[in-house]
């Protein structure tokens, strides 16, 4: 947390839109068609934005995007960050890989958090409410997959404008 | 072991938050205590509920935009209709309900309780296999309570599970964890409604083999438990089909509100209970 106080507030701002709009984005409702696979958009912009900037965002900035996806959703509370906070590690701790990786390779990768994602809340709802792992359950890493190289577009030149002001 | 975070901060982070979630957790199961933090977060959120539901909203404007005048002058017409054959019968009910309230008090049973509507628009809809529920823009504010009866205007929705204050969660009932007492309109039998997770398909579970029930019965709410009024349509049944060796017949019915096309619901609250 110490890095935060000598960090440009642009850069903070360009943060706070991205979550913003992805929780927009994550409570759109969607057609019926599509619905299942409607990406996980904010554990998108979580991932982008911990391996871009591994110092800056990590486990605690996932714990505190999961709690506000839980009040959202309405599902049991803390579920989220606590699987978020383990992806924003796992991001972190491969984030120098992931910056050489193409887009493609990385949305390989993206599948991969987003399955551990799954598994863990999966999991833990299974213990705490009424759940049982379906096909359709995992249907949003596809999804997602598709949406990560648009994402990191959007928000590569977002985060690029942010640090040239 | 201390000097091993102090090379990986992110390490003592993640310890962090999983002791922090895990605890969360842990008392959002065993407690309510989580529950005013969880409101006062979700009013900060209102905006973000607010925006996602406004591409819908814009589109339905779109929709009756583009319909023709001469569509709007029938559809005109046929509400003009309806409206006042609805005002007929609402004369006739009233008659009804007076004279049913001087049957009640000549038998000595207390008043039937009356209801009032409060309309809420849906702002998501969340419908997956394990869950089916409707989040809507209104709560504690607008004087909705923990499991009031929810409908439209054809038949049961479902009931109100969780109050915030500015939305409410409505679980519908085709939810597989919801089921309502109800009672067959033609001869009274009293059955369960079960929701299967399916949006066109409920369950009437523990029917024997000599239950009177037939396809096209219509299931209406039998105000047994509470929770739902008498009266209200529920489904009509749609397959009845004996399985040899079994000790109950199998029953699925079809919910007659429209569950999967609704923009707007009404939540029913008794009189009296608007404190």
């Amino acid at each position: 947390m110490m890095q935060l106080q000598n960090t440009t507030s642009s850069s903070k701002v360009a943060f706070v839109l991205s979550v913003f709009f992805a929780l927009v984005l994550a409570m759109l409702s969607v057609a019926d068609s599509i619905y299942y696979f409607w990406p996980e958009w904010l554990v998108l912009v979580l991932i982008f934005w911990c391996y871009t900037e591994p110092d800056r965002y990590g486990p605690l900035t996932g714990f505190i995007l999961g709690i506000l996806l839980d009040v959202l959703t309405v599902k049991t509370f803390g579920v989220l960050s606590l699987g978020l906070a383990f992806i924003a590690f796992f991001v972190n701790k491969t984030s120098h890989q992931m910056k050489v990786m193409t887009t493609w390779q990385q949305s390989l990768l993206v599948a991969l958090f987003l399955a551990i994602l799954k598994f863990i809340t999966g999991w833990v709802y299974g213990m705490t409410d009424e759940f049982s792992f379906t096909w359709s359950f995992w249907y949003s890493i596809i999804g997602s997959m598709i949406a990560w190289p648009f994402l990191t577009i959007v928000l590569g030149e977002l985060r690029r404008v942010s640090r040239i002001r | 072991m201390a000097n091993r975070f102090r090379r990986d901060p992110d390490g003592l982070r993640l310890v962090l938050a999983t002791i922090i979630s895990v605890s969360v957790i842990v008392i959002e199961v065993t407690s309510p205590w989580l529950d005013t933090p969880r409101n006062l977060l979700s009013v900060v959120l209102r905006p973000v509920q607010q925006l996602a539901a406004v591409p819908q909203s814009v589109a339905n404007s779109f929709n009756s935009a583009l319909e023709s005048e001469p569509d709007v002058k029938v559809a005109y017409e046929n509400l003009r209709e309806e409206y006042f054959q609805l005002k007929a019968e609402t004369l006739l009910l009233e008659s009804l309900q007076k004279e049913n309230d001087d049957l009640r008090t000549l038998l000595g049973a207390s008043p039937r309780l009356r209801e009032t509507l409060i309309l809420a628009s849906i702002v998501s809809a969340n419908i997956d296999r394990d869950q089916h529920t409707f989040v809507v823009g209104q709560g504690q504010r607008d004087n909705i309570h923990h499991g009031q009866a929810v409908i439209d205007d054809l038949g049961v929705i479902g009931q109100v599970t969780e109050v915030m204050p500015l939305t409410s969660n409505i679980t519908l009932i085709t939810d597989p964890g919801h089921a309502l007492p109800a009672q067959i309109e033609r001869n009274g039998l009293r059955a369960v409604v079960q929701g299967t997770g399916l949006l066109d398909e409920l369950r009437v579970p523990f029917l024997n083999l000599n239950s009177d029930i037939q396809e096209g019965d219509l299931l209406i709410s039998s105000g047994l438990g509470g929770r739902f009024p008498a009266g209200y349509p529920v489904a009509r049944v749609s397959n009845v089909r004996i399985i040899e060796d079994e000790a109950f017949i199998e029953v699925t019915a079809e919910p007659i509100a429209k569950l999967s096309k609704s923009t707007s619901v009404l939540i029913l609250a008794r009189e009296g209970d608007s404190s």
